[in-house]
């Protein structure tokens, strides 16, 4: 879902950054403060920030023929909210976009906007209608990070067709375009981030780090 | 009910191996490139011309700094699930 370096107008660029920034402002202030109310919240972070970390190294062969990477934002919109997730995914892009020269600097602002901004409350949104709706817990939770991953890279694909509209069919055509290189490949790795965000909270569920997973967060 | 971990872990590994298996069923001509370079190449050129501070220097570079990033994330991710099982018990 990287927009790679150079690939949005100046415009666009810094449009995103402003979009981004006071959530990524306010994220690293609710992470002070959780940090600060409950020490053993620090456990919880660096586990959400490990998932974080290891998924989106991992690309993945896909149907489509080519490769993705999952997102992993999913377990921390769910275990800590989504407000919490900017810095998260900050440091993972700015660790992408330094060393890997993956992503890049002027994209940052619209990258963390689908990483860490809209994928995160797509999934808590998706989470609190499961447990609403009385859908078994772990059903809830998998789709909530399987639709928040698919999400992310939707809104990777309205980024580029914003900046390179057809020139005939405009932004829509544009869209399903750059919507056809990301979903298809997307939905098989959504799933296994689904299954994988299941299975990661239940260790941490097993290893007493969250009780109450949903119940303590607020937003 | 609840579905056994194993079972999970399974169906999460045969996800990611579908995509090779489906594509080595016929000459498909699938290149396994990544989704992001596929974006960029029908984005066509770059919009500005901002390039990236710093490349690594060769494909072998760039894997291993990705198996770096991957480490650290399992390692905290695996640091905090030894730790808190061992409290726990």
């Amino acid at each position: 879902m990287h927009i790679s370096e150079g690939f949005l107008p100046a415009a666009h660029a810094i449009g995103w950054w402003l979009l981004a920034a006071p959530p990524l402002v306010y994220s690293v202030r609710r992470v002070k403060s959780i940090l600060e109310s409950n020490p053993k919240s620090k456990l919880e972070l660096a586990a959400v920030g490990g998932f974080a970390f290891a998924l989106s190294a991992l690309k993945l062969p896909s149907v489509s023929g080519s490769c993705s990477h999952p997102v992993g934002s999913g377990l921390g919109a769910i275990l800590l909210g989504p407000a919490c997730m900017p810095a998260i995914g900050f440091a993972v892009l700015l660790f992408q976009a330094l060393l890997l020269a993956h992503g890049g600097l002027t994209t940052l602002g619209a990258n963390l906007f689908s990483l860490a901004i809209a994928g995160p409350w797509i999934a808590y949104a998706v989470f609190r209608l499961g447990v609403t709706l009385r859908l078994p817990r772990e059903g809830a939770i998998f789709a909530g990070a399987a639709l928040g991953g698919l999400a992310t890279y939707t809104v990777t694909a309205f980024q580029l067709a914003l900046a390179y509209p057809a020139s005939s069919g405009g932004l829509l055509t544009s869209f399903w375009k750059f919507l056809s290189i990301f979903a298809v490949t997307q939905v098989p790795l959504a799933l296994s981030e689904g299954l994988l965000t299941v299975l990661v909270l239940r260790a941490l569920e097993k290893a007493q780090i969250s009780a109450s997973i949903g119940k303590e967060v607020r937003v | 009910m609840k579905v056994p971990g194993w079972v999970l872990l399974l169906l999460a590994v045969s996800l990611a191996l579908s995509g090779l298996v489906w594509n080595s069923a016929g000459p498909s001509g699938a290149e396994f490139a990544g989704a992001d370079n596929l974006a960029a190449q029908a984005a066509g050129k770059p919009a500005t011309s901002f390039a990236a501070l710093w490349r690594p220097p060769s494909p072998e570079v760039e894997s291993g700094l990705f198996a770096l990033q991957a480490a650290v994330g399992g390692l905290l991710l695996g640091y905090v699930l030894g730790r808190r099982s061992r409290h726990a018990s």
